[in-house]
């Protein structure tokens, strides 16, 4: 059968050729770089001398680095559980329609993305310095829930979207109270979308850096924050072994986040 | 039938408006902690900003006798005569207070060499053996002649006040800093309203260069059977999921003067010696599109998705070649998908602060980078706020198309 769709050979050839390019354009950076981090020399260029971990073990050996990572994990988990309660909870009241000014409500939400985060970093350094949460966990904590709940909201929002409700009623007609029912039926069932969202928010928070740069003090140094002062210093090797261990993570529980969310409610 | 409104089971009693109004009361209770959450810590924060950037009391906290007193004169009419008493006595008040800091920051930002001005009277007056002169407008001017001309003068009477628009003037080069003699001086200091032009026009070529990349490409992963498309979609989600801050070195090792594009140049003959990548437009333009550039995919993908083979197909039964086809049948079918993509694009490359300020030259900067600047290294939380407001404002009336397509297409639901 004839494809009609199809566009022209010559057309094809181009376009095909094109979007190589761009492909490559789009991934050859960080392939090209992230090999560096095995070098045996501390020079990014290439052919790669040799392959030795010493920027593994320069990393795992500076005390710096150890406890950036520390920070960047208990202000990561700390954001994720704020950010999915008050998100999964949020969706759930949104998902309502007798919901009033639903969509008002709704764009408040999605504010923090639209702002640049630069502001937002301003704006948590001058109200944070009034109430005195300036260089704190809790300040970091709080700014970081904020930039990541929008992304809970829509992860939980388009998992509840697809949750029959007629479950909570067989529930409640049942003698279930609406908590009971929500507890041993509706989150069980939404649990890999609130487990997607969860995993949105860590990766907010283990990956944000400019409203650390405004709001943490040296005690609070995160590893993005590292990273961003090492690579405007002095770039070294060690920079991108940190960097591997940062991709490895976010793409493992990116991966995961995408297979929870594809699972039918 | 709405599963949600029946399956609250109230009590047969309960009339019909209070029905109403609880059920309300209902939907909105578990959504509330997360409204009080943000009005707590993000509207007020926001907030903030805007009352920072009409805030403008720091000559009047600092000099509080001489701004009442001079609050009424006008340029040419001659001083009131205790405005000289007031300034003496509130100087060496202040100095004694150790806070001359505020009031010389902001007499210099509006006075060309200001800040000296401030500075020198404040030690020549609590020298000691200086407050034997009885007659004040003596003292203060042999403290420092700049208070024999009005310039000086006008400043402290123009922010006699606690709010103005000093620093949204300055934030919109609306204001003529004046040097001591009350000439327009030619060092205006930063051109915000160019940088802000700068920021609009690397956004704008950003987002048209993710656009021409991002179309043949995302219609590629739409076309693509079988294993080839999700393959395709990997390699725009990994790169889409992977950390700002990473994206961004990569581009500052491969473009560094002894980098991998250099060795590549040279390699290839276009260049014998090393160019200059690194620090310029190219490498701000370059890491911007490439890290921009799922951002504009994703949406233009899912929505070509959806547009139904059979459409071109019908098109090119009926006689329509290939590309009339293709231009007169998919592409208007995409185009929600395109705007969608890249005004999100738009959006955030306003806002763009790290790549810039990894790979961009000094003086090639966008806005984000000068409200950094402000806060983290001048101190100058009231001009930071005024950039501030405008890059929010311009961000936010942009994004309303944005919101208003999403919302229409997802009938309500985000």
């Amino acid at each position: 059968m004839r494809e009609y769709n199809d566009l022209p050979l010559i057309v094809r050839v181009v376009v095909y050729t094109l979007v190589g390019v761009i492909l490559v354009y789009l991934s050859a950076p960080l392939l090209l770089v992230l090999p560096m981090s095995v070098s045996s020399d501390p020079w990014f260029t290439y052919p790669l001398p040799g392959v030795s971990w010493r920027w593994f073990e320069a990393f795992f050996n500076n005390p710096l680095w150890i406890s950036s990572i520390k920070n960047s994990l208990i202000i990561g988990v700390c954001t994720t559980l704020l950010a999915t309660t008050l998100g999964t909870s949020a969706a759930i009241g949104l998902i309502n329609p007798k919901f009033p000014f639903r969509n008002a409500v709704f764009v408040l939400i999605l504010t923090p993305l639209i702002v640049p985060v630069v502001v937002s970093g301003l704006g948590f350094y001058l109200f944070f310095s009034k109430i005195g949460l300036l260089h704190s966990f809790p300040g970091i904590i709080l700014a970081h829930t904020v930039l990541a709940t929008p992304f809970v909201v829509v992860t939980v929002t388009a998992t509840l979207s697809r949750f029959d409700f007629n479950l909570m009623r067989a529930a409640t007609s049942l003698g279930a109270s609406r908590l009971t029912a929500f507890r041993t039926v509706m989150l069980p069932l939404i649990a890999p979308g609130v487990v997607a969202g969860g995993v949105f928010a860590f990766i907010t928070s283990f990956d944000e850096v400019v409203a650390v740069l405004f709001i943490a003090g040296p005690e609070q140094r995160t590893l993005p924050r590292q990273l961003f002062s090492g690579m405007r210093e002095q770039l070294e090797p060690t920079i991108i072994s940190a960097s591997v261990i940062v991709i490895i993570l976010t793409v493992v529980l990116m991966l995961l986040a995408g297979r929870l969310q594809r699972q039918k409610v | 039938m709405n599963s949600i409104e029946t399956s609250i089971v109230l009590p047969t009693k309960d009339s019909i408006k209070v029905r109403g109004v609880r059920r309300r009361l209902f939907a909105i209770a578990p959504a509330l902690p997360l409204i009080i959450f943000l009005a707590a810590f993000f509207l007020l924060p926001i907030s903030a900003i805007f009352f920072y950037s009409i805030q403008d009391d720091a000559i009047s906290n600092s000099l509080p006798r001489t701004t009442a007193i001079i609050k009424g004169w006008s340029k040419g009419s001659p001083l009131p005569t205790d405005a000289y008493e007031a300034v003496v006595r509130d100087l060496v008040e202040l100095n004694s207070s150790g806070n001359i800091g505020a009031l010389s920051q902001r007499v210099g930002n509006e006075l060309v060499g200001g800040r000296a001005v401030v500075i020198q009277t404040v030690k020549k007056l609590s020298a000691p053996g200086s407050g034997e002169q009885a007659d004040w407008q003596l003292r203060l001017e042999s403290a420092h002649p700049a208070w024999k001309q009005e310039a000086v003068w006008s400043v402290i009477a123009n922010a006699s006040g606690t709010k103005g628009f000093f620093y949204l003037k300055w934030a919109t080069d609306q204001l003529d800093k004046i040097d001591v003699s009350g000439k327009i001086s030619s060092d205006q200091g930063y051109a915000f309203l160019e940088m802000f032009k700068r920021t609009a026009l690397i956004s704008l070529g950003v987002t048209l260069l993710t656009v021409l990349l991002g179309y043949p490409l995302s219609y590629v992963m739409v076309e693509a059977k079988g294993k080839w498309g999700a393959i395709l979609l990997l390699m725009v989600l990994v790169p889409f999921w992977t950390s700002l801050l990473v994206r961004s070195m990569s581009w500052v090792v491969l473009l560094q003067s002894n980098g991998v594009v250099n060795m590549l140049l040279q390699y290839i003959g276009f260049s014998d010696s090393s160019i200059q990548l690194l620090y310029t437009r190219f490498a701000t333009v370059a890491a911007m599109t490439q890290i921009q550039l799922p951002f504009t995919v994703l949406p233009m993908y899912s929505v070509m998705k959806t547009i139904p083979r059979t459409h071109v197909r019908a098109a090119r039964s009926l006689g329509a070649g290939p590309l009339t086809a293709h231009i007169t049948v998919f592409l208007p079918q995409a185009l929600p998908g395109i705007a969608a993509g890249a005004l999100l694009t738009f959006i955030l490359c306003l806002g763009y602060y790290i790549t810039p300020a990894l790979v961009g030259g000094a003086a090639d900067q966008m806005a984000s980078y000068y409200i950094a600047r402000f806060v983290n290294e001048e101190l100058n939380w009231g001009l930071a706020s005024a950039l501030s407001v405008l890059l929010t404002i311009a961000a936010v009336l942009i994004a309303i198309p944005l919101c208003r397509q999403i919302m229409r297409r997802n009938g309500g639901r985000i």
